[in-house]
C-alpha cells in the first residue's frame, strides 16, 4: 500500500494552463492570483471558478474592496464560460465590503471562515487582496496583521477542504513578501507593452509539489476567456511515428526531377528549408509539395504569413484548402507568439492527421510576430522545429534569401543547421537574361546531387532542367562561359 | 427594458389597489417586496450598492411621483424602508400602487441594464416566487 499522499490535481478549464502548471492545480491548495490592474486576474478567477465549481463542489466569490461586485458581474458576464444559472447554486458571490469597512482584517477573516463553514465550499476565492493589504496599512500594522491574516485563511482554508485564492494587485515581486511564503501556488500575470503591441504573459513562480513550465508563457484573453500558450514540448514519440520516421521511406516534392537531385526524394520526417530570393519561386515549390502529397493521400498544413494563398497566385492550393486537404494557418493577431503558431499547427495536424506541412515564408512568420518575441526567434524556431519532428510531420520552410553575391547564405537567421535538408535557388544572368538555379545543398544522412540546375516556372509549375555546363561562377551571379576568360584576356592583350 | 417580472409587479400592485386593498396594506407589501430584494442582493452586491440603486430607481420614478424623491437624503449607506413605510402611508391606495410599483419597476430596469436580463432574472428569482402569486403556465416551462 502506497502511504504518501496523492494530491488530485484539478483541471483548471483554461486552455494550456494546466500545462504550464504541470498537470493542473493541486488539490486544498492555497494560491494567489497577482499582477497590475488589468492584466486579467479577476477573468482567470472567474474562469476556474465556472469550470470548476459544481452543486457537489460549490465556489464562494468573496469580493472585498477591489472591483466594484455589480461591475465585476457586470463584465464577466461578457465571456462565454460565465453562466447565468449557477449563480446562488454552484457559485455564490459574497461581498465584505461592509465588514471590511466596519471591522477590518479581523472582522473579514470571522466572515470568510462563517460563510466557508456555512456553505463547505470546495473553493474559495478572495478578490481583491490589495484593499485586504491597504486596510492593513492603515491599521499601522500592516505586515503583521496581513501575515496573520493570511497564515490564518491559509490553515482555516486547507483544514477546511478549501482550494483558495487570493487575487490581489502590485504586488512587488522583488520584495518578498510575507504572503508569498504562506502560498502554495503563486500565478503572476503580467502586460509587456513593445511598441504598439500588447502581449499578456503569466509565469507560474510556485506551486508545491509540482514540476511546472518555468518561464513566461503568453496568454490572450477574448470573448471565450483566457487561452495560454504553453511551449511546445517534445513527447515521445508514439510507435506509428517511430516508424514513420525511423524508415527509409522518401517523400516525392511533386517537382519533376527534384526528388532525384534530393536522392530519391526527401526522407519522411525531415525538416527541409527552400531559400532563395524574392519571386524565385519558393511558394511554389511549397505548394507543389503539398499538392503532391494530396496526390498520394496524404493531407497538410500551412501556416502562411506572406500571401494567402489564393486562387490567382496559387490555384492548386487554394483548390486544395477549399477540399479540406490542406488546412490553412493564418494568423495576423498583434501578440502573434511563436507558442500560439506552434499549437495552432499541431492541432491542425491532430486534426487532419496531417504528414506534410509548409512554413512559408521565416522571413513572414518573424514579421508576423509581436515585436517582443523577435528577439528569440531563432532559439524558439528551433525548438518548433523539434516539436513538429516529434509530432512525424516532414515540414518545408521556405526563407527569404538576400541576393549577394559575394557570399552564399541560407537564411538570414542561422536556420540552416536546424534543417535536415536544404535547397537554395538564386538568380543568374546569362546572355542578359535573367534565369533561376536551383542546387540541393544538404540531406542529412544521404547521398544528394550536386548540380546547380536551371529552373523555370510556368503554369504548371516548376520545371527544372540540365545543368549549364557551358557556364562557369553561377554562384557568382554573373557566370562567364568556360574559356571565355582566357580568351577575353587573350584578345584584350595583343602584346601578350 | 421592460421585463415580464417588473411589469407583473406593477399589475399586481394595481390589482390589489382597485380590489380596495387598503394604503396599510399595499405599503406592507411594497416594504416586504424591498425587503425581499435587499436580503437578496446585499450579500452579493454590498448594501452599499443595493441602496443606491434603491435611490436611483426612486429617483426615475419620481418624474411622474414626485413623492419619491423625498425619502432620500445625500448618501445613504442602507436603505431606510421605514420612512419608505411612513411616506406611503401618506399616499392613496391608486399612488402608493402606480409611484411605488414604478419604482420597483425601475429598479428591476436599471439592474437589468447593468448586469442583463438573465443574471438580473437569476438573482432576483426568489423575490418574485416570494412576493407574487404563481407565475404563468408558459413561464414555468
Amino acid at each position: 500500500m502506497n502511504k504518501t499522499v496523492t494530491i488530485k490535481r484539478l483541471a483548471t478549464g483554461i486552455p494550456g494552463l494546466d500545462d504550464v502548471l504541470g498537470g493542473g492545480l493541486p488539490e486544498f491548495s492555497f494560491n494567489l492570483i497577482a499582477g497590475s490592474p488589468g492584466c486579467g486576474k479577476t477573468t482567470l478567477a472567474h474562469q476556474m471558478m465556472f469550470s470548476l465549481a459544481s452543486s457537489q463542489r460549490p465556489a464562494i466569490y468573496f469580493t472585498v474592496l477591489g472591483e466594484p461586485p455589480l461591475k465585476m458581474l457586470r463584465y464577466q458576464q461578457q465571456f462565454e464560460f460565465f453562466d447565468d444559472e449557477s449563480i446562488n447554486q454552484a457559485v455564490h458571490f459574497i461581498s465584505l465590503t461592509e465588514d471590511m469597512m466596519t471591522g477590518g482584517l479581523e472582522r473579514v477573516l470571522q466572515r470568510i471562515v462563517s460563510e466557508v463553514e456555512r456553505q463547505n465550499p470546495a473553493l474559495v476565492f478572495v478578490d481583491s487582496f490589495r484593499s485586504v493589504m491597504l486596510a492593513g496599512t492603515t491599521e499601522g500594522r500592516a505586515y503583521v496583521d496581513l501575515q496573520h491574516f493570511v497564515q490564518q485563511l491559509g490553515t482555516l482554508m486547507t483544514s477546511w477542504q478549501a482550494t483558495t485564492f487570493l487575487i490581489g494587485e502590485y504586488f512587488d515581486e522583488s520584495n518578498a513578501n510575507p504572503v508569498f511564503t504562506v502560498a502554495d501556488g503563486l500565478i503572476w500575470l503580467r502586460q509587456s507593452v513593445q511598441r504598439n503591441s500588447m502581449v499578456r504573459k503569466l509565469e507560474i513562480m510556485k506551486m508545491r509539489g509540482q514540476p511546472t513550465l518555468p518561464g513566461l508563457h503568453t496568454f490572450r484573453i477574448d470573448a471565450a476567456g483566457i487561452r495560454v500558450f504553453a511551449p511546445a514540448r517534445v513527447s515521445v514519440p508514439t510507435p506509428a511515428i517511430s516508424a514513420a520516421t525511423g524508415s527509409s521511406e522518401r517523400l516525392r516534392m511533386g517537382v519533376y526531377r527534384l526528388d532525384d537531385m534530393l536522392g530519391g526524394g526527401l526522407p519522411r520526417g525531415y525538416s527541409m528549408l527552400v531559400a532563395g530570393p524574392s519571386g524565385s519561386g519558393k511558394s511554389i515549390l511549397a505548394a507543389a509539395f503539398l499538392a503532391e502529397g494530396a496526390r498520394c493521400g496524404e493531407t497538410g498544413v500551412i501556416a502562411a504569413f506572406e500571401q494567402v494563398p489564393n486562387r490567382s497566385h496559387t490555384p492548386i492550393l487554394a483548390e486544395l484548402i477549399d477540399k479540406g486537404s490542406v488546412a490553412l494557418v493564418n494568423n495576423r493577431a498583434p501578440d502573434l507568439s511563436i507558442d500560439e503558431i506552434m499549437l495552432l499547427l499541431v492541432s491542425e495536424i491532430r486534426r487532419l492527421k496531417a504528414t506534410r506541412v509548409v512554413i512559408d515564408s521565416l522571413s513572414g512568420f518573424e514579421l508576423a510576430l509581436a515585436p517582443t518575441f523577435r528577439p528569440d526567434f531563432r532559439e524558439n524556431l528551433s525548438r518548433m522545429i523539434a516539436a513538429l519532428a516529434a509530432e512525424g510531420v516532414t515540414v518545408l520552410m521556405t526563407s527569404e534569401l538576400e541576393d549577394r553575391y559575394t557570399d552564399l547564405r541560407f537564411s538570414p537567421y542561422g536556420t540552416a543547421f536546424m534543417t535536415d535538408a536544404i535547397i537554395v535557388q538564386r538568380y543568374i544572368e546569362v546572355d542578359s537574361r535573367l534565369l533561376r538555379m536551383m542546387a540541393v545543398v544538404k540531406v542529412r544522412g544521404s547521398a544528394h546531387s550536386d548540380e546547380l540546375r536551371l529552373f523555370s516556372i510556368n503554369d504548371n509549375g516548376i520545371q527544372i532542367s540540365d545543368m549549364l555546363t557551358d557556364q562557369e561562377g553561377l554562384l557568382g551571379g554573373r557566370p562567364t562561359k568556360k574559356g571565355a576568360n582566357v580568351a577575353s584576356f587573350t584578345a584584350g592583350n595583343p602584346h601578350g | 427594458m421592460e421585463s415580464q417580472e417588473s411589469q407583473r409587479i406593477v399589475v399586481t400592485l394595481v390589482q390589489r389597489a382597485s380590489d380596495g386593498v387598503d394604503v396599510l396594506q399595499l405599503a406592507d407589501f411594497v416594504v416586504a417586496a424591498w425587503r425581499t430584494i435587499e436580503a437578496s442582493l446585499s450579500p452579493i452586491i454590498g448594501q452599499r450598492s443595493v441602496a443606491t440603486l434603491y435611490k436611483r430607481s426612486s429617483y426615475l420614478a419620481s418624474r411622474d411621483h414626485p413623492w419619491l424623491m423625498d425619502l432620500h437624503e445625500g448618501m445613504q449607506a442602507t436603505m431606510d424602508l421605514d420612512v419608505l413605510q411612513a411616506a406611503l402611508l401618506e399616499q392613496s391606495s391608486t399612488e402608493v400602487a402606480a409611484g411605488a410599483g414604478t419604482a420597483l419597476k425601475m429598479f428591476y430596469e436599471v439592474l437589468t441594464n447593468l448586469i442583463g436580463a438573465s443574471l438580473t432574472e437569476r438573482l432576483l428569482r426568489s423575490v418574485w416566487a416570494d412576493l407574487l402569486p404563481a407565475p404563468a403556465q408558459e413561464n414555468s416551462a
